[in-house]
C-alpha cells in the first residue's frame, strides 16, 4: 500500500517513482495483506542493445568515464562517445546537487557561489547537519521527505549493512499486518490504557466462565452485551502482538536502542526509532504506527532499500533529463462522471493527432535502472558490493532516455496554475466556541502547463496549500485568529530563489526564535535559524518562486510582491489538507525539480546571492540574541517572467469574501480594548509548519 | 434575523460590484515581459471587511486598515535587490571572521565550550580563521554588568560583525522583553484561557 499511493494522496503508478511512499488516508486494508516480494519490475534493455557502447580499454580520465551494464556485465565506456550517440549521462556521484544549487557566473565572468550547494551535498552524504557542521559519529540524516535524497554512497552503506542482517526472519509479517494501525499514547495515558485492558480482560474471563463460553467470540455471540468489549479487547491484543513485531523489526534494523527502551512501551526511544524508520523509508507519518508504517515493516529490509534507491535514481534522472512529466498530469483533468476513468491529458503532434502526455520521469527511471542492471534488490546489493565508496566520487551511467515530446525546446511557453479548490471564508467556530465542520471535496492543486499548438497541455499536477484561518500574535501581544488569504488572479514568477530566507515578522513568538544546540562541546542557547533558513527547514523550503503582480504606479508599471510564493516545504504532512499562511507549498523535492525544470527551459539570468543584511536584536530570559541573515538566497531572474494564475476556487459557506481583521479566539479572555488592526507584510504570508 | 439578512444582501451586492466579473485570462508569455507589459494592469483583488457579517466574534471594521496594508506592500525592484559584496576568492580554503564589541569593557567570547578571546578596553576586536563552509560560529559574549549576548558569524564567506552589549537595565527597551517577562511571571499573573463551561 505504501508504494501504491503517491505523495499526493493519489493512486500512484510505478511511473511516479520519485514520489515517496505514503499511507492511504483512512486505510481500510484487509487484516492480512499479501506483501509483494518484488513490487517494482525493472524492464530489461531492448534487444539487440543498440545503445551498448564499446568497453574502453585505455585509461580514461574520470570526466570521460561512464558505465553501462550490457548483458549483465558492467563496463566502462567513453562519456564523449555516449553524448555523441545521443545518450544521457546520469550523474551518480556523491557531489550531485540539483540545478538550482549550481554556482553561476556574473556577466564579467566572476564566479557567483551558490553557498547552499555545499550544505545540500553534506546533508545528502550524511556528513553534515543543516548548518554544515559535522554530524556526530553514527548519526544519519534521513531527509528524503524533506527534499534531500540520500547520495549513492549513503545508499551503498545502507544496502551493505542491511544485506548483512540476519535477524529479519524473526519478524512475523502476518502479525504486523493483522492490524490496521497500532494505537500509541504518552507515558501516563499508556499506563492507564494498559490497566484498562488488563481489567477488561479479567472481566471478560469471568463472564466466559459464567456463561461457559470457551472463547471470547463465543461469549460475544452468547451475550451480545459483551460484543463491543470483546471486539475492543481482541483488537488491543492483536495490536500488542503487532507492537512486539515492530520492536523486533526496529531492533533488527539498528534503529532502536535496546538499552534505552522498555519492552512493550511506546517510550522516547521507540518513538524516535519509529520516526527514523518512517523517514528512512519515506513513509508519511510522524512516529504514529500507521498502516503504511506496518506495511513497510512487513517488507524485507532490502526491498525497502530497493524502493528508496529507485526514488533516488528518479530524482537523478529527472534532473539529468530536465524533465518534469511524472504521470501526475492526469490529476489536472476534470473529474470523470459515472465511474468512468479520468481522461488522459494529451498534446497535438505534427500530424494533428492527440498523443498522451508521457510519464517521462518514470520512463527515464526505468531506463536508468535497466542500464545499471537493477531488476531486484539483490542486483542492487551486488552493484554496491562491486563499487567501493570511492567510485561514487565521479560515477555516471550512459542511458538512452525516452524521446522528448515535440513541445520541448530551449524556451518553452510554460504557464502555471493554482486551483484553490473548495474555500471556506466562514469563521470555523460557532458562538459557543465549538468548531464547525468545513468539509472540502476538492483540495488545492498546482499544475504546470505548456502552451502548445493552441492548447494548454498539463505536464505535472500536485497537491499544494492555500491560506486559511491561522493563529497570529497581534501588536497587543495577544493571539487572535486571522484569515490568511491566497491572492487570486494573474501573477508572474519573475524571480526564483534557491535556498531562500524567510524573515519572521516581529509578531512571531520570541521564545520560538531561541533553541538549545550542540556547539563545540557545549549546549548553549542560540538563535533558532531553522525556520528562517537558508535550509531545508526554512518556512520557504529549499526553493521559492515569488508571485509578483504588475501594478500601475503613477505613469509607470511596477512589480509588487504581496508575499505570496510557491515554495518547497519541510512540513510534508501539511500537504495533505492543512492550510498555509497564503503561500502555495510543494514537497521540497518536487519544488526543487519544478524550478530546476523551469530554469532549464526558460531564458533566465543568474543573479547570484542577493544581499539582505537583516539583523534583529531581541531579549529572551535575561539574555540578548542577535539574529543575522546576511543573504536573501541565490536569485535567478526569468526573462520574460512566467505567468502564474491562481483560480478563485469554489467558495463554500455563507461568506464570499474573507474577513480581514483579527478575530478573538473562542474561550480566550482578552483585555477591554478592541483587537488591533491586522498588519500586512510579505513575511506574514509564510511561516512555519503549523 | 431579517435585519441581518438585509445587511448580508447589501454586502453581497457590494461584493459583486467590487470584484471583476471574470478572472483575468492568463497573459501570453511575451505580454508579461516588462517592456511589453499590458497598458492596463489587472486590478488587485481587494478583500472587503466583513466583520459585521459574523456576529459571534465580529470585530469592528477598521476603515483605515486597507490603506495601511497597501502602504506596507513592499515592492521588489532591482534597486532593492543588491548583489552580495564579492569576495576576492570565493573558493579559498579558509575564511576570516571578525568580531568587534562595544562598549570598551572586559569581555569573554566563547564558542560552545571553547574560549575564543578575552577582550579588554583598547582591544575589542577578535579574528577567527575557519575552513570555508565549516558551519556557522555561534558566539556568546559575556561582560560584567551586561546581559550575555549571542550572535553568529558565517563561515561560508569572510564575515565581520559589530556587537553592542546591553546593560541589564536596558532590557525593557528590547524586543521580546514583555513576552519574556510574561512567560516568567508567576502563574497567577498570567492570562489564562477561560475554561469552557
Amino acid at each position: 500500500m505504501g508504494c501504491a499511493v503517491s505523495c499526493h494522496g493519489k493512486p500512484a503508478t510505478l511511473s511516479n517513482p520519485a514520489a515517496p511512499a505514503e499511507p492511504a488516508p483512512g486505510s481500510t486494508a484487509p487484516a492480512i495483506a499479501v506483501v509483494p516480494a518484488v513490487p517494482i519490475p525493472a524492464p530489461q534493455p531492448p534487444k539487440p542493445d543498440d545503445d551498448a557502447l564499446p568497453e574502453v580499454t585505455d585509461k580514461l580520465a574520470p570526466e570521460r568515464r561512464a558505465i553501462q551494464v550490457v548483458a549483465g556485465i558492467e563496463r566502462v565506456v567513453d562519456a564523449d562517445v555516449a553524448r555523441d550517440k545521443g545518450l544521457t549521462l546520469v550523474d551518480l556521484s556523491d557531489g550531485f546537487a540539483p540545478f538550482i544549487f549550481q554556482d553561476g557566473k556574473a556577466p564579467d565572468g566572476a564566479p557567483l557561489p551558490n553557498r547552499y550547494r555545499a550544505v545540500f551535498v553534506g546533508l545528502a552524504n550524511d556528513r553534515t547537519d543543516g548548518d554544515g557542521e559535522p554530524l556526530p559519529p553514527g548519526e544519519r540524516n534521513y531527509l528524503e521527505l524533506y527534499g534531500v535524497p540520500p547520495s549513492l554512497s549513503v545508499m551503498r552503506k545502507r544496502f551493505v549493512e542491511d544485506g548483512a542482517r540476519t535477524c529479519e526472519s524473526t519478524v512475523d509479517a502476518a502479525k504486523l499486518l493483522a492490524v490496521d494501525s497500532i494505537e500509541t499514547w504518552g507515558k501516563t495515558t499508556e499506563k492507564k490504557e494498559a490497566a484498562k485492558h488488563h481489567f477488561r480482560g479479567m472481566r471478560l474471563e469471568s463472564a466466559q466462565k459464567k456463561l461457559n463460553a470457551s472463547t471470547l467470540d463465543e461469549l460475544a455471540s452468547k451475550d451480545p452485551r459483551y460484543a463491543r468489549e470483546v471486539k475492543d479487547h481482541l483488537r488491543t491484543e492483536a495490536e500488542r502482538v503487532a507492537f512486539a513485531e515492530v520492536e523486533k523489526r526496529l531492533l533488527c534494523e539498528g534503529l532502536l536502542d535496546a538499552g534505552k527502551h522498555k519492552d512493550g512501551t511506546y517510550d522516547g526511544a521507540m518513538r524516535s526509532a519509529a520516526l527514523e524508520f518512517q523517514q528512512k523509508n519515506a513513509v508519511f507519518a510522524q512516529a504514529d504506527l500507521t498502516r503504511a508504517t506496518l506495511e513497510a515493516m512487513a517488507r524485507p529490509i532490502l526491498q525497502n532499500d530497493f524502493m528508496a534507491l529507485r526514488r533516488v535514481l528518479a530524482e537523478r534522472a529527472a534532473h539529468a533529463g530536465r524533465i518534469i512529466e511524472d504521470g501526475s498530469a492526469i490529476e489536472s483533468m476534470p473529474l470523470p462522471k459515472r465511474n468512468k476513468p479520468r481522461q488522459q491529458p494529451t498534446y497535438k503532434n505534427k500530424a494533428g493527432e492527440n498523443v498522451p502526455v508521457p510519464d517521462l520521469v518514470g520512463q527515464a527511471t526505468d531506463a536508468v535502472m535497466a542500464r545499471l542492471g537493477l531488476a531486484t534488490p539483490e542486483d542492487a546489493l551486488a552493484f554496491f558490493r562491486r563499487h567501493p565508496e570511492s567510485d561514487f566520487r565521479s560515477l555516471r551511467v550512459a542511458v538512452r532516455f525516452p524521446a522528448l515530446p515535440e513541445y520541448y525546446g530551449p524556451h518553452m511557453d510554460l504557464v502555471a496554475e493554482i486551483d484553490r479548490g473548495d474555500i471556506w471564508y466562514d469563521f470555523p467556530f460557532n458562538d459557543k466556541g465549538e468548531r464547525l465542520a468545513q468539509a472540502r471535496e476538492r483540495f488545492p492543486g498546482f499544475t504546470l502547463f505548456v502552451r502548445w499548438r493552441g492548447e494548454k497541455v498539463p505536464l505535472a499536477s500536485w497537491r499544494t496549500t492555500i491560506g486559511g484561518w491561522r493563529t497570529e500574535v497581534a501588536a497587543d501581544g495577544e493571539e487572535y485568529y486571522r484569515y490568511k488569504d491566497s491572492d487570486v488572479g494573474a501573477r508572474v514568477w519573475r524571480h526564483i530563489v534557491a535556498a531562500p530566507v524567510w524573515l519572521p515578522p516581529t509578531s512571531s513568538p520570541v521564545g520560538a526564535m531561541v533553541k538549545t544546540k550542540y556547539v563545540a562541546g557545549a549546549y548553549p542557547r542560540v538563535v533558532n535559524y531553522d525556520e528562517t533558513g537558508p535550509g531545508y527547514l526554512s518556512a520557504y523550503g529549499l526553493v521559492a518562486g515569488i508571485h509578483e503582480q504588475l501594478r500601475r504606479r503613477g505613469d509607470q508599471l511596477a512589480y509588487f510582491d504581496n508575499g505570496i510564493r510557491t515554495h518547497g516545504s519541510f512540513d510534508y504532512l501539511s500537504l495533505r489538507g492543512r492550510f498555509s499562511h497564503g503561500c502555495h507549498r510543494l514537497y521540497n523535492n518536487i519544488a526543487v525539480r519544478l524550478f530546476s525544470f523551469v530554469l532549464g527551459h526558460r531564458k533566465a539570468k543568474v543573479m547570484g546571492p542577493m544581499a539582505l543584511g537583516f539583523r534583529r536584536t531581541f531579549y529572551w530570559d535575561g539574555e540578548v540574541y542577535d539574529m543575522r541573515l546576511p543573504t536573501r538566497g541565490f536569485y535567478f531572474q526569468l526573462e520574460p517572467p512566467l505567468p502564474i494564475e491562481t483560480l478563485k476556487g469554489k467558495i463554500k459557506g455563507k461568506l464570499t469574501q474573507p474577513i480581514t481583521d483579527y478575530v478573538p479566539k473562542p474561550g480566550v479572555k482578552y483585555g477591554d480594548g478592541k483587537p488591533p488592526a491586522a498588519a500586512s507584510g510579505v513575511d506574514s504570508k509564510a511561516g512555519g509548519g503549523q | 434575523m431579517r435585519l441581518r439578512r438585509a445587511w448580508m444582501s447589501v454586502l453581497a451586492l457590494l461584493c459583486a460590484c467590487s470584484r471583476p466579473s471574470t478572472p483575468a485570462a492568463p497573459a501570453a508569455s511575451p505580454a508579461v515581459e516588462p517592456a511589453t507589459a499590458p497598458a492596463k494592469p489587472s486590478k488587485p483583488s481587494k478583500p472587503i471587511k466583513l466583520a459585521a457579517a459574523h456576529p459571534p466574534v465580529a470585530p469592528e471594521a477598521s476603515k483605515e486598515a486597507p490603506k495601511e496594508a497597501l502602504k506596507e506592500v513592499p515592492k521588489i525592484d532591482e534597486a532593492d535587490l543588491k548583489t552580495e559584496e564579492r569576495e576576492a576568492n570565493p573558493y579559498s580554503e579558509t575564511v576570516n571572521l571578525k568580531l568587534t564589541v562595544t562598549p570598551q569593557v572586559k569581555a569573554l567570547v566563547t564558542w560552545g565550550a571553547k574560549q575564543v578571546a578575552r577582550l579588554a578596553p583598547g582591544s575589542m576586536d577578535t579574528e577567527i580563521s575557519r575552513p570555508r563552509g565549516s558551519g556557522p560560529v555561534d558566539l556568546e559574549i559575556k561582560a560584567e554588568g551586561f546581559m550575555p549576548y549571542h550572535t553568529r558569524l558565517y563561515a561560508d564567506r569572510n564575515d565581520k560583525i559589530n556587537v553592542r552589549l546591553y546593560r541589564v537595565e536596558e532590557a525593557p527597551g528590547l524586543l521580546g522583553y514583555k513576552r519574556s517577562a510574561e512567560k516568567n511571571a508567576p502563574p497567577a499573573e498570567k492570562k489564562m484561557p477561560e475554561k469552557k463551561k
